[in-house]
Order: C-alpha cells, then structure tokens, then sequence
C-alpha cells in the first residue's frame, strides 16, 4: 500500500472529495440537527407561547369575572335584595343574570354565580338549570379574605380550582365599596375561557383533563401523530400547585420541514458551490503548482531527445525550488557529460570514419584473421582483388576461402600458418604468393602479416594483401629495359659497366685475364645523315646480329652509345681477343647495308686493354678502350689497338687531356696569339691581300707552342668552340679597328667541325659581324672536308646562312678524305684548299702533280678558287702554277708571324 | 528653520485650546437649557389646608367619618372610565366656592378629592380651592383612581 506513489493530483482531488463529502454529510447532519434543534425550540417556543397566552388568558379571563362581578354588584336590584336580604329575590336575580351572562359574553362560561354575606355564608347562588345543588369548590377564596385585614378585604380574591375533575376559576368581588359587606362570587370553568387560545395562535388546540380526558379539541386538530406536526402544552395549575388542565397546541411541521428544507438545500448548494470553486481553485493552482513538475516532465522528456532545457527556479516555491535546483545540477552535469561523451563520441567517430575511410581507400587487401583462422574482417580492397564478396569471406575459415600457391606455375600450396611464420620476422616479411583470380587468371599477391596484439594478448592476425602482378610485370619490363638496349636488345651502358664490376667482384684475388673492348663503327654516320635515323637504326640491328654469335654466351656485348659497342670477354687472352677483334673487323667490313637501293660498307674500329686485378677500374678501363679505339679510328679505322699501358701515342693522347686545363686557361688568361700566314695569288690578279689565321699557345715560360700539341685536345674535350669563337672574335676586333689602313685585306679562318655543327656558334658569328661594321668580305672560314662531312646539311646550312652576310668559304685539306668528292658540288665554297699531302711531293711523284692539277680542274669547274699549300720552293711555286692553282701558301710565299707584325710592316 | 517650526507648533497649540474653549463653551450653552429644564419638578406632595391620603386612608376616612364627601375632581370623559363609589363629579375647572357650596354641606364637613393620579393635578387644583374657599376638613387622595385600581379597591363601571 505505502510502496504505491500518489499523485498529488490524486491526493489533493482525494482529499478534496473526502472534504466534500464531509462537507455534505455535515451539512445534511447539521440540516437535521436544525431541523431536530428549530422543532424543539419551536416546541419551546409555542410551549412558552401557549404558557404565556394562557396565562394571559386566564388573567383576562380572571379581570373579565372581575368586571362582570362590579357590573353584578352595582346593579340596583341586587344591590336592593342583598342590603334587604331577599334571599329569594336575590336568588331569582342571579338565576336570571347566570343566564344572560351565561349566553352573552361567548368567552367565558359561567358555571355558578355565588353571592356570600360578610361571614362567608352563602346567601344565594346560580347554576345551570337544571342543578339545584351550589357550586362548592376549594375554599381557598374564603380563606385569603378571612386571613385579610379591613382594606385587604375589599379587593377582589381570584383562585385556580379544581371542582369536580374540572378547573374552575373563581373570582370573588366584595359587595360595597369601603367596606365589604358581603362577596359575589363568579365562578367560570377555564376551559373555555382558554378555547380563545384557538383563535389567537391560530393552531389547533386540545385540552386535556386532570382525569386524562380530553376537554376541548379543534376541529382542525390532526388526530395521527405524524411527523408533520408536534404537539406543545402548557398545563394551568390550580391554587395548590395540581394540574388543572393540560392545554396542548398543534402545530404544523411542514412549514417548518419546507423551510429548513429550503434552508438545507440552500447550504448544500452553496457548501458544493464553494466546494467546486475550492476545488477548481486548487485545481488551478495545483496545476500552477504542478507547473514547474510539467516542466521538469517536460525537460526530463527533451533529455531523451538529447536536449537540455535548465528551468528558471527563482520563482519557484521552496519545496520545489531544491528537486528543481538538484535536477538543473543534474541536468548540467549531464549536459556538460554528454557534451564531453559527444565530443569524445565524435571524436571517436572522426577516428573511426577515418579509420574505416583508411582501411577502404587503402588499395592493398587487409584481412583480419583470427587465432581461430576465421577471416574476421576484410576491407573492399580485398574483395576487389580476391573477387571474392564480403559475406563469402567473413567468417569463413581462410584456407577454405582463398588458396595461395607459393610459385608462379601454382606448384605449391602455401598455408596460412606458413605465412603467419613467413612474417616472424619483420625484416623477412616481404613475400610473394600466387592466386587465381575469379577468371582463373593468376594473381601475383605480396604478403605481409601481423601478429595483432592487444592487452598483452594475440587478438588475431592482421594480413595484408597487395596486387602486384601488374606492378612485376612492369618491373621486370623496366628491369629488362634498365639493362638492355631498345633498339638491339643488347645489354646497355650500365649493364656493361655492372658486368665488369661483378666479373671483378666475383673473381677478386686470381690474376685473371679478362678482355675489354670497345668498338665505334666508322662511316655509321654517313648512313645516318644520308638515309635518316630509320636506316641507322636497322643497320645497328643488322649489325646487332652479326655481332652476337661471333662472341661467347659468357661474353658480354654491350650497346654503349650510338654506334659504339662494348665486349667484355671473361677469362680470355690477348691472342684470343685478337682474333675474335680480327673477325669482328672483317664480318662488320664485309657487311653491306642496303637502303633505298643505295648500298653502304661501313668501318669498326676497336679499342682493346686486358684486365684482371682489382686495381683496374672501370673508369680507367673504359679511358683506356675509349683512347685505344680512338687511336685506332686515327690509324684510319678498322683496327684494333691494343692498349698498353707504355703506349707512347696512348701517353701523347693522354697528354692531350692535360692540354684541357691549359685551354681553359689560355682562354682565360689570354694566353692564344694569333698568327697570320700569307696566301698569294699566282696571277698576280687578285690586288687583295690574303691571309690564313693561325693560333699559337704561349705557355708559362713564353714558348711558343704549335697548334698540333693542343688543338686535337681541344678537339677531342670540346673546347675546339671556344677556341674558334675566340679566333673569330679577335680577327673582327682587328678588323674593326684597322679596316681602314688595310682597305684590301681578307683571313682566312679555321673552323672546327663542331663549330660547324653548332647552332649557338652560328648565331653568335652572325651577330658579332652584324654588330660590327666591317666589311664581311675580309673574312674567310675554311672547313675541312671531314667537319662538313660530320653533319652536311647542317654544314651547308651554316655555309649558306654566313655567305648571305657576305663572308667566303673555303674547303680545306680538300683530298685527305677523297670519299667526299660527291659532297664537292653540294658545297657551295669560295675556295679549294688542296691537302698538303699531295702537294708536298708535287716535285718527286708526278701522280700528286696528276692529283694536283685534276684537283684544280674539279675546282675551276665549281667555280672555286684553288689553293695550294706547303708551297716551300720557287719551283713548287711554277709547277703548281702550270697546274693552274690560283693562290699558294706556304714558306716559299711566307711563314707564320704573328698579327700583330702585320702593323708593324705596314708601319715600316 | 526649527525657531519657526517652533513658533509654528506653539500657535497650533494655542489654536487647539482656543479651539477647545470656544467648542466646549458652545457645548455648555447648548446644554444649558436641557440641564436647567431637566432639574426635576418639586413633586407637590402636600397641599396646605389638606391631609394627603392613600387610597386605604380613604377607606378609612370613609369608614370613620360619616357623610364622607369624595369630590371626584376628573373631567366627565375620565370618570367614564369608572369611579370610586359613592363619589361625586366635579371637575377641577368647574371647582369653585359655589359648586363646592353646593356639594360639600358645611365649611365643617369632611372632604376628599382625588382625580386620576399623582401626575394629576386636578384634584390639587380642587383642594387647594376647597382651602381657599373655607373648609377646614379636607383629604387629598393624591394617589387617585390610579392608585385605586391598582389596589384593586372595588369601582363602579359605567
């Protein structure tokens, strides 16, 4: 019972329907209490009303006797026969007064008129009719005027008496005024002196005999005794305190009862009048009351939904104010809770968004398995590559899901447990294993897996899976290309160089001998520029396949740069290698390449050196191959050179090298001095003075050193450019400065190949003559035939460009190469300069006169000039004058001197 | 500031008992008449020349005396109301020597007068007339038919 919980609603409506009820039975009680309480004092009341009116009654009824009594006394008839003391007479009046006031007064009823003398002694009396004997009632009148003194005696005596079970009232007046000389008794009976009671209350009245029996009743009275009316009496005592007579009055309770009725229903009305206000006023303030309780329902209902309202408490009454005050505590603990565990909560689910959004963008498979090998979780990444859905792997056994293979023809079967042990150790843990994908195709998967930990306890293992099938195929694509040649599918540079290290690597201590070569094809380039890089290219493959089965399956051929090769021979000797190089020579001489109909021999030539310790580099080997096949090239290409480590020309090429620093700096420190050799005219025609530019070097002690010494350096490290620039440049200075005093003068300058070969270098002449004012017809370039040869078109380009600015060309050495003569007519040249060689012998050998003289016929024809130089005698001078050469050069004309004598001649 | 407040509070006081006085005068002249006419009357209870009796000294007189003479002094409108046995009507306007010549037979002869009661001065008027007119035997039942009736001595009603 105490354990159920009330509403205060319930409780307060209880409450205030047990008050109701309350209130209604004690009004319905308190009604009737009324009603009991106003009917008995309404008895009361009516008792003590016919108390008074009865004695009222009787007193009026008394005077009335009393005043009938003078009226009897004073009449003179009885006034005569009582003073006579006719008895008869006195009697016969009486009899006759009994009955008129018997009749007459209505209000009282005269039973007996007595007259007495002084003594009391009854002298007449009158009665009704027919009673004869006189009325003799209680003696109490007698008494009180006997026991009265003189004037006493004159007063009237009045008296309650009973008489025969009936009440009787007696009034005795004196007869005489001053002195009583006898009394005349009147003598009513009470009952119906008091039936006036009647008229005046209005009620039905009842009188009741001493006897019990009933004197007197209304007509109206209600014989039953019923609840609408009561009954209230007065009894009239007589003298000596007996009851006389019971006068009772009726009277009507219905008024009554209607009234209180009226009453009752009135307070009723109003006790539940005000009850209902009371109530719908408690309502209304219970449900103010239960306001800040709504409000907490309602806050407690907005918590559910992650809501926090605070409710205001400072109006609140103080027995709510403290749960309301605990509940916004609460409410803000719970707040700043939730706020925490919200952030906490968002902060987990960033986390875990990131997490997961890591494990789904992660391309590599992971796949959670646990100690129960059970696949336990698997990201999208390990769907897609094991084509296998999600709900087929989770849960499943991994072995029963996926079967890995530990090799690429799917051989061998590789367990779970195996792979768990694969990745024991970190460092080890990069292995590859085999599946088939979902078209039976196979997968090439690496692997690595973690033992998953957490609280010092294995949860699992973590495997992860990556595709690299396509990622091998490629590697081992690069990896093939990293080491081999596109175009031959020979190795390359690196796998050359790679081989040489291992060789060494492999076989450090034993003096072994290994064989290096290096190999340049001769005229390649001629193929190349004639017939584009198409032709090149199928001519290194040809050449690729002659190449290989001519070497070993141990040896190694390597493509090492355009038309260079490599060969490194393990474990072979000099005289082996040299016949191996033999008919390398003589297969690559021997090899036609066709293209367009046109058919092409080509050289090789090919540099050699021995190895075997560890002390020689590959650096060092490769300079030596590189010097020895460039030695070889020199010696006129396809030949071997064998290096030597005494080699005088190797040791004369390698001084060359030491000739790159001292370039540099004579360029720096301007160390070149020009010199000027004159080329005269044979004709005598040409008024123009003519002179080749020649260099000079000065070293630190001022000796003067040839151009042979640096120049093949310069050549060979690419500096010949700079050197050329430098000519060029000083020439216009020259030029500029003293165009005027030498009006008719020309040099002729020496460019190298590359020069030629170079766009800047062109571009940078063209805009130092445009820059400068000179007259451009003063300069000369000569190009040797193998420059031009280098890159024709290029050359004719540069030729062409230079020619339009006004400048003269002139093909040196003309006939060292002799290949060339069909380029000849392509050179649009101003001047033929013919090869010393030929000339220098024009004395002794009558062929170089032969050479000579067609040379310059072929000239004169292209409308060339032709030069002749190493002219050393008067009679060279003659002869090459009947073999019609245009201008000589040599020291029969003039030596070298340097420029700057040019000026001081001319000052001379 | 406060000397004024000061004087200010003295003729406020003074005004008051002014006040007072001139009120409580004017509450003594109103009630001045009132105190002076509520001053009870002097109750004449003895008229010279006259005995006063009670109504038993009547019924003795008249027991003792014979031919008592009982001058009723009332208007007739009154004496209808009822009278003392044996007395004879003569209103007081109507007393003088003559009528009471006529009534009483000697200056010697013994008389009483009454009227209605104590507060009727009727009967005073009458014996003091009955003084001034000679006779020497005179009562004044100063308690009158009031009294009378209230001792319930015998009267004769018309």
């Amino acid at each position: 019972m105490f354990e159920r919980y009330y509403s205060f609603r319930f409780i307060i409506i209880v409450s205030l329907l047990w008050l109701m009820a309350l209130a209604y039975g004690l009004s319905y009680y308190s009604t009737d209490i009324y009603h009991d309480l106003a009917v008995e004092s309404q008895k009361t009341a009516i008792e003590e009303l016919v108390r008074l009116k009865s004695i009222d009654l009787l007193k009026e009824l008394q005077e009335t006797q009393k005043v009938l009594g003078y009226r009897l006394r004073q009449e003179n008839v009885f006034k005569d026969n009582f003073y006579k003391k006719n008895k008869a007479g006195l009697s016969a009046w009486l009899a006759q007064s009994y009955n008129r006031y018997f009749i007459t007064t209505g209000l009282l009823t005269v039973e007996s008129l007595l007259v007495k003398d002084a003594d009391l002694q009854l002298v007449a009396f009158a009665n009704k009719a027919n009673n004869n004997q006189p009325y003799d009632g209680c003696s109490v009148i007698d008494n009180a005027i006997t026991a009265s003194a003189s004037a006493e005696k004159l007063k009237s005596k009045s008296a309650l008496c009973l008489y025969q079970g009936l009440l009787y009232s007696e009034v005795a007046v004196p007869i005489g005024s001053f002195s009583a000389n006898g009394y005349l008794y009147i003598i009513v009976e009470v009952a119906n002196g008091l039936k006036k009671l009647e008229a005046d209350l209005n009620m039905p009245i009842r009188f009741l005999l001493p006897d019990g029996s009933e004197g007197y009743r209304s007509t109206t009275w209600l014989d039953t005794k019923n609840e609408e009316s009561t009954i209230s009496s007065y009894t009239v005592e007589s003298f000596d305190g007996l009851p006389g007579l019971q006068v009772a009055v009726q009277f009507d309770l219905s008024v009554l009862d209607k009234k209180i009725e009226e009453i009752q229903t009135r307070f009723l009305l109003i006790t539940s009048l005000v009850t209902w206000l009371t109530f719908l006023l408690v309502m209304f303030l219970l449900n103010k009351a239960y306001l800040p309780l709504d409000r907490l329902k309602n806050s407690a209902g907005l918590l559910l939904r992650g809501e926090y309202k605070i409710i205001a408490d400072n109006s609140l009454p103080n027995e709510l104010k403290a749960p309301v005050q605990a509940f916004n505590k609460m409410l803000i603990g719970l707040r700043a809770e939730s706020e925490k565990r919200s952030q906490v909560e968002s902060h987990l689910k960033k986390e875990r968004d990131f997490i997961s959004a890591t494990l789904d963008s992660i391309s590599n498979a992971v796949i959670v398995i646990g100690l129960d090998k059970r696949i336990q979780f698997v990201n999208p990444a390990a769907e897609k590559i094991l084509s296998i859905d999600e709900g087929d792997l989770v849960g499943y056994p991994f072995e029963q899901v996926v079967v890995c293979y530990a090799r690429r023809d799917m051989g061998e079967v590789v367990d779970i447990q195996r792979m768990f042990e694969l990745c024991q150790q970190p460092e080890a843990c990069d292995k590859t294993i085999f599946v088939y994908d979902s078209e039976q195709q196979v997968i090439e998967l690496e692997f690595s897996s973690t033992l998953m930990r957490g609280d010092n306890k294995a949860l699992g293992y973590l495997l992860i899976l990556k595709d690299v099938t396509e990622d091998r195929k490629l590697r081992r694509q690069l990896s093939f290309n990293a080491y081999h040649d596109r175009l031959t599918g020979l190795l390359n540079r690196r796998a050359f160089e790679e081989s040489f290290e291992k060789l060494i690597v492999e076989n450090p201590s034993e003096q072994q001998e290994h064989i290096i070569a290096y190999m340049d094809l001769d005229q390649f380039k001629v193929v190349n520029d004639t017939c584009g890089h198409a032709a090149g290219d199928l001519l290194l493959k040809q050449l690729t396949v002659i190449l290989k089965p001519m070497v070993r399956k141990s040896d190694v051929i390597a493509r090492l740069g355009g038309d260079e090769f490599g060969l490194i021979l393990p474990f072979c000797s000099l005289e082996k290698a040299q016949k191996v190089m033999q008919s390398i020579i003589r297969e690559v001489v021997e090899y036609r390449f066709v293209w367009d109909e046109k058919v092409f021999s080509i050289g090789v030539s090919i540099g050699v050196a021995q190895f075997g310790s560890e002390a020689d580099t590959l650096a060092a080997q490769m300079s030596a191959v590189d010097t020895a096949c460039y030695l070889a090239k020199q010696a006129g290409g396809n030949q071997v050179h064998f290096y030597k480590k005494d080699d005088a020309e190797v040791l004369a090429h390698q001084g060359a090298m030491d000739w790159v620093a001292g370039i540099n700096k004579g360029l720096s420190e301007n160390r070149f001095v020009l010199y000027i050799q004159p080329i005269q005219c044979v004709n005598s025609k040409d008024k123009t003075k003519h002179y080749e530019v020649l260099i000079r070097y000065l070293d630190d002690s001022g000796m003067v050193i040839p151009p042979g010494a640096f120049l093949p350096a310069a050549e060979r490290y690419n500096l010949i450019e700079r050197i050329d620039l430098f000519v060029v440049r000083s020439i216009i200075e020259w030029l500029t400065e003293n165009s005027k005093a030498y009006p008719n003068i020309m040099f002729s300058i020496n460019l190298s190949g590359r020069s030629l070969g170079s766009n800047e270098f062109q571009t940078f002449i063209e805009q130092l003559i445009k820059d400068s004012e000179i007259d451009t017809s003063a300069l000369c370039f000569e190009i040797t035939e193998t420059a031009i040869v280098s890159d024709v078109l290029r050359s004719i380009e540069f030729i062409k460009s230079l020619k339009a600015l006004g400048a003269k060309f002139s093909l040196d050495d003309f006939g060292s190469g002799l290949s060339s003569f069909a380029y000849l007519k392509q050179f649009p040249v101003d001047y033929l300069k013919i090869d010393g060689m030929f000339v220098k012998d024009i004395m002794t050998t009558p062929e170089d006169y032969v050479f000579v003289r067609s040379m310059a016929e072929v000239g004169h024809c292209l409308g060339m000039k032709v030069i002749a130089e190493f002219v050393e005698s008067k009679k060279m001078y003659h002869l090459l004058r009947e073999a019609k050469v245009d201008y000589v050069q040599g020291w029969a004309v003039g030596k070298p001197e340097p420029l700057s004598t040019l000026l001081e001649v001319s000052s001379d | 500031m406060s000397t004024f407040k000061v004087r200010r509070l003295k003729t406020n006081k003074h005004r008051l008992i002014i006040a007072s006085v001139i009120g409580l005068c004017f509450l003594f002249t109103m009630c001045w008449p009132a105190v002076v006419l509520s001053a009870p009357k002097a109750i004449v209870k003895q008229v010279t020349g006259a005995v006063t009796i009670d109504a038993e000294g009547l019924i003795e007189l008249y027991q003792s005396v014979k031919n008592l003479i009982i001058i009723d002094s009332r208007i007739t409108e009154d004496r209808a109301m009822g009278y003392i046995e044996h007395s004879l009507s003569l209103a007081d306007i109507d007393t003088n020597c003559k009528t009471l010549k006529a009534l009483i037979p000697t200056l010697e002869s013994t008389a009483a007068f009454y009227c209605n009661g104590p507060k009727c001065g009727r009967s005073m008027m009458a014996t003091k007339m009955a003084v001034q007119c000679g006779y020497k035997n005179l009562y004044w039942f100063r308690g009158g038919f009031e009294e009378w009736k209230q001792k319930d001595f015998p009267y004769v009603i018309k």
